[in-house]
């Protein structure tokens, strides 16, 4: 068993970074397992937004997520505008665009740890959310990581703090 | 192991922009506590049109950002202001990419000396739309 910063350093999980603009600071960490990253390098930068007449990329939507969730921004929690979102029981959460989900969970307030990503009409067309989830769960349960392994809360501030 | 996201300035830019402008209209319906039906009565829109708008899964007009922000009995303000600063990376090292992924060595939040002289090229920067009651 071992730290966040342990598995970092044994290649188990990988820090992600977001270009910063000019005067802001990191208050969230993010991290994603090596598959994950692999997606996000490879796979996700050759995805076609299904919104019609979409003005910004699958990509560019992770961009933006990312980079309000790293920042420290105010993450909408409105149940209609939901950017990051709980899955019942098993404590899995999923940022959300308007094209891409991505699964992962909490493992420390403001930290989070990315498991998988997909197109969101993919994800349903194969009506693969439980998948997701229980293979999220699987790679959270595998991952030498100190107890306790996630916030066992379904509760924003439990998760989340904000920078302003 | 770190990860830095491949995007380039404009691209970043131009996702963060309509990402933050979306954000600022779903975050104007939750203060105003209208109801989606209420906001498309007002505007003389059907319901899903608005929803659509609201939701950002149609392409908005400043046309379609101001009508919303009246209905919603919100301000605007844009402003575009010269930039500040350079952008920030916060990584410092570059390291090889290995199968792809761009390894680092170590994390800081300071300046990347190599990516100033791109991102002076450009002229200024924008300001979010803002609404404010």
């Amino acid at each position: 068993m071992t730290t966040l910063e342990g598995l970092e350093a044994s290649g188990h999980l990988v820090r992600i970074h977001v270009p910063l603009d000019g005067g802001e600071q990191v208050w969230r960490r993010l991290f994603g397992t090596p598959d994950f990253v692999k997606w996000l390098d490879e796979d996700l930068p050759q995805l076609v937004t299904t919104v019609v007449g979409g003005e910004i990329s699958p990509f560019e939507q992770i961009d933006a997520r990312f980079h309000e969730y790293v920042i420290g921004e105010h993450i909408q929690d409105d149940r209609r505008f939901k950017g990051l979102s709980w899955t019942p029981e098993y404590h899995v959460w999923e940022f959300k665009t308007l094209d891409i989900r991505v699964f992962g969970w909490a493992p420390s307030r403001d930290c989070f740890i990315c498991a998988f990503g997909d197109m969101k009409d993919r994800i349903e067309l194969m009506n693969a959310y439980g998948r997701y989830i229980a293979q999220t769960v699987y790679v959270r349960d595998n991952l030498p990581l100190d107890p306790p392994k996630f916030v066992a809360s379904k509760d924003y501030d439990d998760v989340l703090s904000n920078a302003k | 192991m770190s990860y830095q996201m491949r995007n380039d300035e404009r691209s970043r830019k131009a996702g963060r922009f309509v990402a933050r402008v979306h954000k600022a209209i779903q975050q104007a319906v939750v203060r105003s506590g209208l109801k989606q039906n209420e906001i498309a009565t007002k505007l003389g829109l059907d319901r899903s049109i608005v929803n659509r708008r609201i939701l950002g899964q149609s392409n908005l007009t400043l046309r379609t950002i101001a009508d919303l922000a009246w209905a919603l009995d919100h301000d605007l303000v844009f402003d575009l202001v010269p930039r500040k600063f350079g952008p920030e990376v916060n990584r410092h090292q570059q390291a090889p990419t290995v199968s792809g992924i761009t390894v680092t060595a170590a994390t800081a939040n300071i300046s990347s000396p190599a990516q100033k002289p791109v991102a002076r090229a450009a002229s200024g920067s924008q300001r979010i739309l803002e609404y404010a009651r």
